[in-house]
């Protein structure tokens, strides 16, 4: 199932819900994705886990009580700018999209999606691109590509749509 | 690791999340728990389903779109009225507990729990006693308390024996700790539950408790 990428990625996990970790690491075991090295409950955890070891990847939930996955992405990336963090969202999060855009994040998944999505958007992120679920509403890609072509092209005149 | 049957127990999984069903499934597989027959993403799916499936146990989501976990749990037992379905909810769900107890769901889980739970769970429902989460029974004795002010008339026909098996599972026991601490068999223990349920017109667990805790049989 896996070819482009040669080493598994490490991953920590970051859901409150104990039963979508548990399936979720079952799966990125079983299909080859990754190596889940850690796990956390909320933001809170998920920082303390972050001070001690640093992943290839992480995997976030947005509502979550503690520390929320907007909070917890912010914090992670003033800490350790470079990394890689994919936010799992539902339906109703898209509010929250433009946020997490700004904040750095590299990647969105909706729940609503499957471990195929999730395969593409950790190889696609580890090999330092974007990902976004193509289930994602339109204006959501289309400000996503736009903020990417900010960041990889030089002051351009305008932005660059996607398309 | 709880016993389990000799023969797996047959399931279907329905949540709008594919991503948490896919996972859900690899684990139930991967334990050994149960053969997933068949998955829905929601109520309307898994009625249609139901009309070619006949599933030991059924794991069900709320809020989801098209058709809700209530009203498909509503329409399944019409269907097969001895289908169990065992509730998986989130935080926050609690307005619909008592609905969905009321509704005949064998189980009730959160979401936050472990897959242990789910087992256990699993065990209990195809054993043909519910299965409610502590978690969840202290919730909504919580909410219970805050927001119920009605008293209701005690069903004079319990015998004092009732009463006292009543306030144990009130109190959380399981039916080997009851038969043990009141030195009776666990099969003494099933009839006098089966009598309280019929003599309170309660579906489950749950419903009894709120019946003792309407009727003064417990205080919190």
């Amino acid at each position: 199932m896996k070819t482009s990428i040669e080493k598994k990625p490490t991953v920590i996990l970051v859901d409150d819900h104990l039963i979508f970790r548990q399936g979720l690491k079952s799966l990125i075991n079983f299909e080859n994705i990754g190596i889940v090295v850690g796990e956390a409950s909320d933001g809170k955890e998920f920082l303390e886990l972050l001070s001690v070891s640093v992943p290839d990847l992480v995997i976030m939930d947005i509502d979550m009580p503690n520390m929320n996955g907007i909070e917890a992405a912010q914090k992670a990336l003033e800490l350790k700018p470079g990394i890689k963090i994919i936010v799992f969202s539902m339906f109703g999060d898209q509010e929250y999209f433009l946020k997490m855009i700004d904040l750095g994040v590299k990647g969105f998944i909706l729940k609503s999606s499957g471990i195929g999505d999730l395969e593409k958007a950790v190889s696609e992120v580890m090999k330092g691109k974007n990902y976004f679920s193509s289930e994602l509403p339109k204006k959501t890609i289309n400000k996503f590509g736009v903020k990417n072509s900010q960041e990889t092209i030089e002051k351009p005149k305008a932005p660059i749509p996607w398309w | 690791m709880a016993l389990r049957p000799t023969e797996k127990p047959t399931l279907i999984l329905v949540d709008d999340h594919l991503i948490f069903q896919q996972g859900l499934k690899t684990i139930l597989t991967y334990e050994n728990i149960a053969t997933v027959i068949g998955e829905a993403a929601n109520g309307n799916d898994f009625i249609k389903l139901l009309s070619h499936l006949k599933p030991d146990i059924v794991l069900m989501d709320i809020d989801m779109p098209y058709m809700n976990g209530m009203e498909a749990t509503r329409k399944a037992l019409e269907l097969m009225p001895e289908l169990k379905i065992i509730v998986l909810s989130m935080l926050g769900d609690e307005d619909y507990y008592y609905k969905m107890i009321d509704l005949g769901a064998k189980g009730f889980i959160l979401k936050s729990t472990g897959i242990d739970e789910i087992e256990k769970a699993i065990h209990d429902v195809m054993l043909g006693e519910s299965y409610f989460s502590n978690e969840l029974l202290r919730k909504i004795i919580k909410n219970f308390s805050t927001n119920n002010n009605q008293i209701h008339i005690i069903n004079e026909s319990l015998t004092d024996r009732e009463t006292e098996i009543l306030k144990l599972i009130c109190h959380g026991l399981t039916t080997e700790e009851m038969a043990s601490s009141l030195n009776i068999s666990p099969k003494t223990i099933k009839t006098h539950r089966a009598n309280l349920l019929e003599k309170t017109g309660c579906k489950n667990t749950p419903a009894m408790i709120f019946f003792a805790l309407k009727n003064k049989i417990i205080e919190i």
